[in-house]
């Protein structure tokens, strides 16, 4: 699917379902986890190399650890336990280690064809307590286009100047109000940077150049992160929904978002905010299970990187 | 989903051989027959079906706690199909169970002039709609081949009557269908159920066994193709439920679930060839099934089968899971 149809897909409102933001599940502000960055970053490393060598018995677990892959509980060993084949090349790290959580998003390849792949640990006294793992294929519906995704953009690694960071509470808002925005369809309470772009499953969804444009269609891919929510095109999103803030990289003002964009589809065609009408094409309900990533420096929305997988429509976490 | 693909899926009826047969779960089978007949059921059915393309829950009788899935989603009555729902095709397949009060159906759901496959099944209590199970199989494009909406062709054999020397209880039919899954989830070649020597198979609108116009694994029987030990990706035929056995006219209704763990990717088939998986069955996902067998003479004769793809291992809101 052409990545014109995500952005032209986005939005209706319903207020009486509004969503909340939500710290981290079961984050205990007075817990010592124990592991800071580089710990963290080791947890994924080792995950990552006992997943591909489809050996979880390489990992130091809880007594009870959760693992889910796109929402469903399963044993560990099963599922991309057995198909993940080659560790990734391309690789970001969110981590959170006042809450012992760490966030990763990267291409790995399963079976021989490359996927984009999300996991978040949770880490207690360096052992794994959770392991939530999102992955978007190459397949129909699917939106995903992981070979473009060739070398991360240098923001997400670059460390913070004290002053340009923000506080958790103010950093999940920001990430919010980005949701928000959406549902709603206008952008001013969101503080985009000028410069703001997004990627959504390796496809550059703004300030996109022109030939990415499908023919015939209404797009809004060229525009910036504010301008193009401001047209009003999300109106298909019906609810942003499940929202959680699982990550806080404080010091490098990253926010890992997860949650679902569902859309009942019942509008068949609606008006951009400078009159053009676009006829929505899907007739059917659906659903993405979103996993994703903002950059915010200065208290202003740099980046947006998102995985982005099709789900049944109304599907439940499992978190 | 493209031709490869259709007849990746179409192959998928076939299942792993290291896994346990799983036992056929009891079905709701109440000692006394409910109090809405065959006409009863089905009228709850069309009354389902205007309902939904009325976008109106309320035409259709429903218990206050009505539980309604959708594609094995939990959602609210009124929610889903039932906002998107513009018009029922004339393919039209009923399965009534007066004694458990449950009847099945399976049709076609326009969705603004988009055709998709419907399976329901619907249990009726007091003469309103408690719990409904809908699956809609609908084509990633028009012209994706699978699922195809307009191969569903009318097949008088569903809705014949047995005759009554015909018969068999209700335990031994769901045994015959019990016994294709079994099939398929052993893989070995071992058939433990009983093929009636015409048995066809239709999926998602597909012809996959016994296609007098197909070619290669399509062409050969149902039973034949369960030898070939063909479906060693299928990893887990799960949570297989009985919930509509249609003792006049010999079909049962099963609700389950095909796992494909996309591991191994290569494996023998019976007769000693390497078999090598391809896409998409070398990745995890699941599909959940709503699966019809039409029985004659103990023995299975007609298949016809809703298949929707969903996140490998799912569990079904239908099922309690131990804790």
């Amino acid at each position: 699917m052409a990545a014109a149809a995500l952005v032209l897909t986005a939005s209706a409102v319903l207020p009486t379902r509004a969503q909340k933001a939500r710290p981290p599940a079961d984050y205990d502000a007075n817990f010592n986890y124990d592991c800071d960055r580089t710990c963290l970053n080791g947890f994924v490393d080792g995950f990552l190399a006992a997943l591909v060598a489809h050996d979880p018995s390489r990992l130091p677990l809880g007594r009870e650890v959760k693992y889910t892959e796109n929402g469903q509980t399963l044993r560990l060993g099963d599922g991309m336990w057995g198909t993940a084949t080659s560790l990734p090349a391309y690789r970001i790290y969110a981590d959170d280690p006042q809450a012992g959580q760490v966030m990763f998003m990267g291409v790995l390849q399963e079976n021989g064809a490359p996927v984009i792949f999300c996991v978040r640990l949770k880490v207690e006294l360096h052992q794994i307590t959770e392991i939530e793992v999102v992955v978007s294929r190459k397949e129909p519906g699917s939106l995903a286009r992981p070979e473009n995704l060739v070398q991360p953009n240098p923001l997400f690694s670059e460390t913070l100047a004290p002053a340009q960071r923000r506080s958790r509470q103010n950093m999940i808002a920001i990430a919010n109000s980005y949701f928000s925005a959406i549902e709603k369809g206008h952008a001013s309470f969101v503080p985009f940077d000028d410069n703001c772009n997004r990627i959504e499953s390796g496809v550059q969804t703004t300030n996109s150049p022109p030939q990415n444009a499908p023919p015939g269609s209404v797009s809004v891919l060229g525009l910036g992160c504010a301008d193009q929510i401001k047209t009003r095109n999300f109106q298909p999103d019906t609810l942003i929904r499940e929202r959680r803030f699982a990550v806080i990289d404080e010091e490098r003002g990253l926010v890992f978002v997860l949650g679902f964009f569902d859309h009942d589809a019942t509008l068949r065609s609606y008006t951009l905010a400078d009159g053009r009408t676009v006829k929505q094409t899907r007739t059917a309900p659906w659903t993405w299970e979103i996993a994703e990533m903002f950059k915010i420096q200065d208290g202003k929305i740099m980046r947006v990187e998102a995985l982005v997988n099709p789900v049944p429509y109304g599907m439940r976490s499992g978190w | 989903m493209n031709c490869a693909r259709a007849l990746a899926v179409l192959l998928s009826c076939w299942m792993f051989g290291v896994a346990a047969v799983q036992s056929a779960s009891a079905p709701s089978a109440p000692t006394k027959p409910s109090e809405c007949d065959r006409a009863c059921l089905n009228g709850i059915v069309d009354q389902y079906l205007a309902a939904i393309v009325a976008h109106d829950p309320s035409k259709l009788p429903h218990s206050e706690n009505v539980k309604y899935t959708e594609n094995n989603v939990e959602l609210q009555l009124g929610d889903g199909l039932w906002a998107t729902a513009t018009g029922i095709g004339t393919y039209k397949l009923y399965m009534d169970d007066p004694t458990a009060g449950q009847v099945g159906f399976f049709g076609i759901v326009e969705e603004d002039g988009h055709p998709g496959i419907l399976g329901t099944r619907i249990k009726v209590v007091n003469h309103k709609a408690t719990e409904i199970e809908t699956l809609v199989a609908r084509p990633e494009n028009p012209n994706s081949g699978f699922p195809n909406p307009a191969g569903l062709k009318d097949k008088p054999i569903f809705s014949e009557d047995l005759p009554e020397n015909e018969r068999i209880p209700r335990a031994k039919m769901i045994e015959l269908a019990d016994g294709y899954f079994s099939t398929i989830q052993q893989n070995t070649g071992k058939i433990y159920t009983s093929f009636a020597d015409d048995c066809q198979r239709v999926e998602n609108g597909v012809v996959t066994a016994n296609n007098p116009n197909g070619s290669g694994v399509a062409k050969m029987g149902c039973e034949a193709q369960l030898k070939t030990g063909l479906l060693l990706f299928v990893t887990r035929c799960r949570d297989r439920r009985f919930p509509v056995v249609d003792e006049q006219k010999g079909l049962v209704l099963v609700s389950t679930f095909f796992d494909h763990s996309g591991s191994p990717t290569s494996f023998k088939l019976v007769d000693g060839t390497d078999y090598h998986v391809r896409p998409p069955f070398d990745r995890p996902y699941s599909f959940v099934i709503l699966e019809v067998f039409k029985i004659q003479q103990a023995k299975i004769r007609q298949i016809e089968a809703v298949i929707v793809t969903v996140p490998y291992h799912m569990p079904s809101p239908w099922v309690k899971y131990p804790k």
